[in-house]
């Protein structure tokens, strides 16, 4: 068994070539990108419409596919998404240690500040300690005062509390008065919130920032694998009329390793924008061919095709891959802590790494082990995304035991 | 059991021992790279736990690991950037003073899996402004924070101090840090492709994704020259093979028209070579050699390239 086992590798390629197969044979405009023809969306720039959304309460009108900056370093892709008619960008503090900042800056005074608009992320906590203590507002203030100073600005369009991991976080009063100071004084015309935890935390991250009027904003994970229930609370924030941009769009972490299966990035992207709740997303871009291949879904509709070649990419993963959503925790009679088994086997099995999975694995005490599922009769534990976990929790333990 | 069978006891001739031997040397073989695999990750916790502490502070718990799939949860987004150059694992732990209080240092350890990526992530996330520490590699830091690589390893070690800094304690860690990691402390060799003279120290870029925004071009190293007083990029992108090397070129010049900029044979340096302009920056020299491909950007005077050009393809040769 060991030797068929499905290594992340293999998976890939398995995945990629029935991606590229589906992709061959359901639709022909991605026949043209498989073969590297480019998709006639994608080679005419100068006739693409760009099509803009309005950023909920804020009345910004933004690109729907917006700019995740994050990781590029050729300002060249920045000047031709601009061409394009992308028009927000998104960068952080954090990102490469205040050069993303600079270099977003560096176009922008050229191209013209006023056409953009500029999203930046404060980390409201100290990176000591796993994120544990919260910075006080005067440093919050100084971190906002350098991101100014990079970005060449006396304003940002949009001010992002960055990686809200606490539900709590928002409505702390330190975080309340440092945004609602920022609105103040001009130097955030708009403040939000970023979130990607997993599970209930989502939920209740949303569910405690609309408590308070302060935030416009939420700059959320969303993808074709996201739980109902964070779709839902999304919806929620949107008829409170807050703004809804989309990151980690094409559930990252799966690239397609060859171009030939280009089109699940596709269709995932288009996946996204179709939600009726969302104004723009910002899938992170670093060259021209991520740029052509986000903007050519750009005025289609996602169609019988896309869904198809979706649905492949999402049936290779969905048996094995936990999507962290959290509502198998209570579901086991006998406590066992799945999330941390599923974990240790994602090691060996997406990673090759034995020995890190086993590790993790006898870290775990019998009571929290998979010990009690080898004579489960009659196992109640269920997983909302189809993962059968008393299979896989058995597995795990004849494995690493 | 294996082991049990394999030494059992009975009559051996030579072909049997000489079957024993290679047997006994695979049996090494594998348990001498098991162990110097196993070494590297427990190597970085006694690091941590054993050399660093220094006088006055004490690790607050164990040291903890990241992977490719959940580096996030330790930096949020900056993990794409990590995981898009090779990132392999993350060893790291807290410190907290003995005396108590609510200071803490905080040293991550990146595996890169090797020197060329570790280069790749220092770079850009150099600080122009910070002055350069003799510490590993390549450093910069401040009294808080310290960055720097050696080897496949980059470094991050970071200070929250409520009251008064301690001045030295972050570039000592660091420095210790450095000294127990294993490896050397050479730059990437890919570097010498590049002249040093006239070369802007700290504009070495090692390019994942796509030099000049090219796919094409997708892995590769950028270094900027000051030329007459004009700023210039010379780039050397990384191909799998000559072929790829050469479609590479065709890609660019095919690009180049598609934008409407004309290209043009570059004299004096034979097939797949071109200059053109490309778009969003100045004038541009291409030139296949081998599983590269070298240019330069941002030209005011091609001829001032050529000398360029001409150098970079001579430390490809050698």
């Amino acid at each position: 068994m060991t030797g068929k086992k499905l290594t992340r590798r293999r998976f890939i390629r398995n995945l990629t070539a029935a991606c590229s197969f589906s992709s061959l044979y359901f639709n022909t405009l991605n026949v043209r990108h498989a073969l590297g023809k480019p998709h006639k969306k994608i080679a005419s720039k100068d006739k693409m419409e760009m099509e803009y959304r309005t950023l909920g309460r804020t009345g910004l009108k933004v690109s729907a596919l917006s700019f995740g900056v994050m990781r590029l370093a050729e300002p060249a892709v920045l000047f031709e998404a601009l061409d394009m008619g992308i028009n927000y960008f998104d960068t952080a503090h954090s990102y490469q240690r205040g050069n993303n900042e600079k270099m977003l800056g560096d176009v922008l005074k050229e191209y013209g500040r006023e056409k953009v608009f500029i999203a930046t992320k404060i980390p409201p906590y100290h990176k000591s300690l796993g994120m544990k203590r919260l910075n006080d507002q005067k440093s919050l203030e100084a971190k906002m005062e350098i991101s100014l100073k990079r970005l060449q600005t006396d304003y940002v369009d949009v001010l992002f509390l960055h990686n809200i991991s606490d539900p709590d976080w928002p409505v702390q009063d330190e975080m309340l008065s440092f945004c609602q100071k920022m609105k103040e004084t001009g130097k955030a015309r708009f403040v939000g919130i970023s979130f990607h935890s997993g599970g209930k935390t989502y939920v209740d991250t949303v569910d405690q920032a609309l408590t308070t009027d302060v935030y416009d904003v939420f700059l959320a994970t969303l993808n074709y694998k996201s739980p109902k229930a964070h779709m839902d609370a999304l919806k929620r924030a949107r008829n409170k009329n807050v703004g809804i941009v989309a990151m980690k769009t094409q559930a990252g972490g799966y690239e397609p390793e060859t171009p030939g299966s280009l089109s699940p990035h596709q269709a995932a992207l288009r996946w996204v924008l179709d939600r009726e709740f969302v104004d723009c997303a910002i899938p992170g871009m670093v060259n021209r061919q991520q740029l052509a291949e986000n903007s050519g879904v750009i005025g289609m509709k996602i169609g019988w095709g896309h869904r198809k070649t979706l649905a492949v990419y999402y049936d290779g993963i969905k048996d094995r891959y936990c999507l962290k959503c959290g509502a198998c925790a209570s579901s086991c009679k006998n406590a066992v802590d799945i999330h941390t088994i599923h974990r240790s086997l994602m090691y060996w099995e997406g990673y090759q790494d034995f020995e890190l999975g086993r590790k993790t694995y006898r870290e775990l005490s019998t009571a929290e082990n998979a010990l009690a599922c080898m004579g489960c009769s009659n196992p109640v534990c269920r997983c909302v995304n189809g993962i059968k976990i008393s299979e896989r929790m058995r597995y795990a333990h004849t494995t690493f035991i | 059991m294996h082991t049990r069978r394999l030494f059992k006891r009975r009559p051996m001739g030579p072909d049997a021992a000489l079957d024993h031997a290679i047997k006994l040397f695979v049996i090494l073989w594998i348990l001498i790279g098991a162990c110097s695999a196993g070494a590297s990750e427990s190597s970085l916790e006694v690091i941590l736990t054993a050399r660093l502490p220094v006088p006055g502070w004490k690790p607050e718990s164990q040291p903890y690991h990241y992977i490719p799939e959940d580096l996030y949860e330790h930096i949020n987004g900056g993990a794409d950037f990590f995981v898009a150059y090779g990132f392999v694992g993350l060893t790291g732990i807290n410190y907290s003073p003995l005396s108590g209080g609510m200071d803490s240092v905080t040293v991550d350890i990146y595996d890169m899996g090797d020197t060329l990526n570790a280069f790749g992530v220092f770079q850009p996330r150099r600080d122009s402004q910070a002055p350069s520490l003799n510490i590993g590699t390549g450093s910069f830091g401040s009294d808080d924070y310290v960055a720097f690589h050696k080897d496949r390893y980059y470094v991050e070690i970071q200070a929250y101090f409520t009251g008064k800094k301690e001045k030295r304690l972050v570039k000592d860690m660091a420095a210790r840090v450095a000294a127990s990691l294993p490896g050397d402390d050479a730059l990437p060799h890919e570097l010498s492709y590049f002249p040093e003279k006239s070369r802007i120290a700290g504009s070495e870029r090692y390019i994942r994704g796509g030099i000049l925004g090219h796919a094409f071009l997708d892995r590769g190293m950028v270094c900027e020259y000051g030329i007459d007083g004009k700023k210039v990029t010379a780039f050397v992108a990384f191909l799998p093979s000559e072929k790829a090397a050469v479609m590479a070129v065709d890609h660019h010049r095919s690009f180049l028209e598609k934008s409407e900029k004309k290209s043009l044979p570059l004299e004096g340096f034979g097939t797949h070579s071109f200059v053109s302009e490309e778009p969003y920056h100045k004038t541009i020299i291409v030139k296949q050699a081998g599983a590269f491909v070298a240019g330069v950007y941002d030209l005011t005077s091609v001829e001032a390239g050529k000398i360029l050009l001409t150098e970079i393809l001579r430390n490809i040769a050698s």
